[in-house]
């Protein structure tokens, strides 16, 4: 069972919380420990494809948490701000994905995710991509995140 | 059982990730929901005493998820900047905190936390505050008993 947003009135289009995905510049990765716990992490990512692309170490507290259990939650905000106008709130915009992690072992996939990645935050500097991914990829793993559940929320600042 | 950091370079003091929990202006809050999955939800929060309290409404997804399964993860997130050269990287600088949480139900000390809430994130905008703690009969507060603080920076040389 999974519960619908308690304020309707703060819930964005399904198109809206996409954009806000594709905007942020970092997100938190939440995984269950083997304890049980939850275990959350901020990380770059891009979305591509449809899914969610992050990249790690290959060992780790979040590799060993999504090898037991794939099930993650990845939550990103592009705004926040604090405001009295109307009682004190805050003017925010965050998207959350319900979905699973699974580990990039295809070639060309693990190549071309890592592509899209360093296009989003570094596009003036691609030269030195295929030196980056010869030097680095024996250490790296790559991870996607199906988009199971999306919900977008926000309370936007009067224009 | 908390793994031990693999870049042992990029962990903070105490003191600094103290000052970067209160710095940062939000937080993800993990919990486990009665179905068993994760589930991340930001919320503004203050740190009192190296705890960290957040309110939210008397119901819903991480209330049934709070009171099912009590363990927590708070995930804070400094300043982040992509930085090149020679490679790729990124500055940024972050607290994570492992707790338990606990329902702070004393009204005296429910005002103290709004208070300190209003005074952290409008500080300009206290004269209202009286007519904010009305709100308290219908605000649940929580604090964060941390069992495991990490802070963890690559930090912007100055």
């Amino acid at each position: 069972m999974h519960h619908k947003m308690r304020r309707k009135d703060r819930c964005l289009s399904d198109e809206d919380a996409r954009a806000v995905l594709t905007k942020g510049q970092f997100g938190t990765l939440a995984t269950i420990t083997a304890e049980g716990e939850p275990y959350a992490v901020p990380l770059s990512y891009v979305l591509w494809n449809g899914e969610v692309y992050f990249h790690c170490a290959t060992t780790g507290e979040k590799v060993d948490n999504i090898a037991a259990n794939a099930n993650v939650c990845f939550s990103v905000v592009t705004h926040q701000e604090p405001t009295a106008a109307t009682g004190y709130s805050v003017y925010y915009e965050s998207c959350t994905i319900f979905g699973k992690a699974r580990r990039i072992t295809d070639e060309t996939e693990f190549c071309e995710s890592l592509l899209a990645l360093s296009t989003k935050y570094f596009p003036d500097n691609l030269d030195i991509f295929e030196s980056e991914l010869q030097s680095q990829r024996d250490r790296t793993a790559v991870y996607a995140i199906s988009i199971d559940r999306m919900t977008g929320k926000s309370k936007p600042k009067p224009r | 059982m908390q793994t031990e950091m693999r870049r042992k370079d990029r962990k903070l003091t105490e003191e600094e990730t103290r000052s970067v929990l209160e710095k940062c202006q939000y937080g993800i809050l993990s919990v486990i929901t009665p179905e068993g999955e994760p589930y991340g939800v930001p919320v503004s929060y203050v740190a009192l005493d190296g705890i960290v309290y957040f309110h939210c409404g008397m119901t819903g997804k991480r209330i049934d998820s709070i009171t099912a399964n009590p363990a927590v993860s708070f995930t804070v997130v400094g300043d982040t900047e992509p930085v090149f050269g020679p490679g790729y990287s990124t500055y940024y600088e972050s607290c994570i905190i492992a707790g338990t949480v606990r329902e702070i139900t004393d009204p005296e000390k429910k005002c103290a936390v709004l208070r300190a809430l209003v005074e952290r994130y409008l500080p300009a905008y206290t004269a209202d505050i009286d007519k904010e703690l009305k709100k308290e009969k219908i605000t649940r507060i929580f604090a964060i008993d941390p069992s495991h603080m990490t802070g963890k920076a690559k930090k912007k040389p100055a």
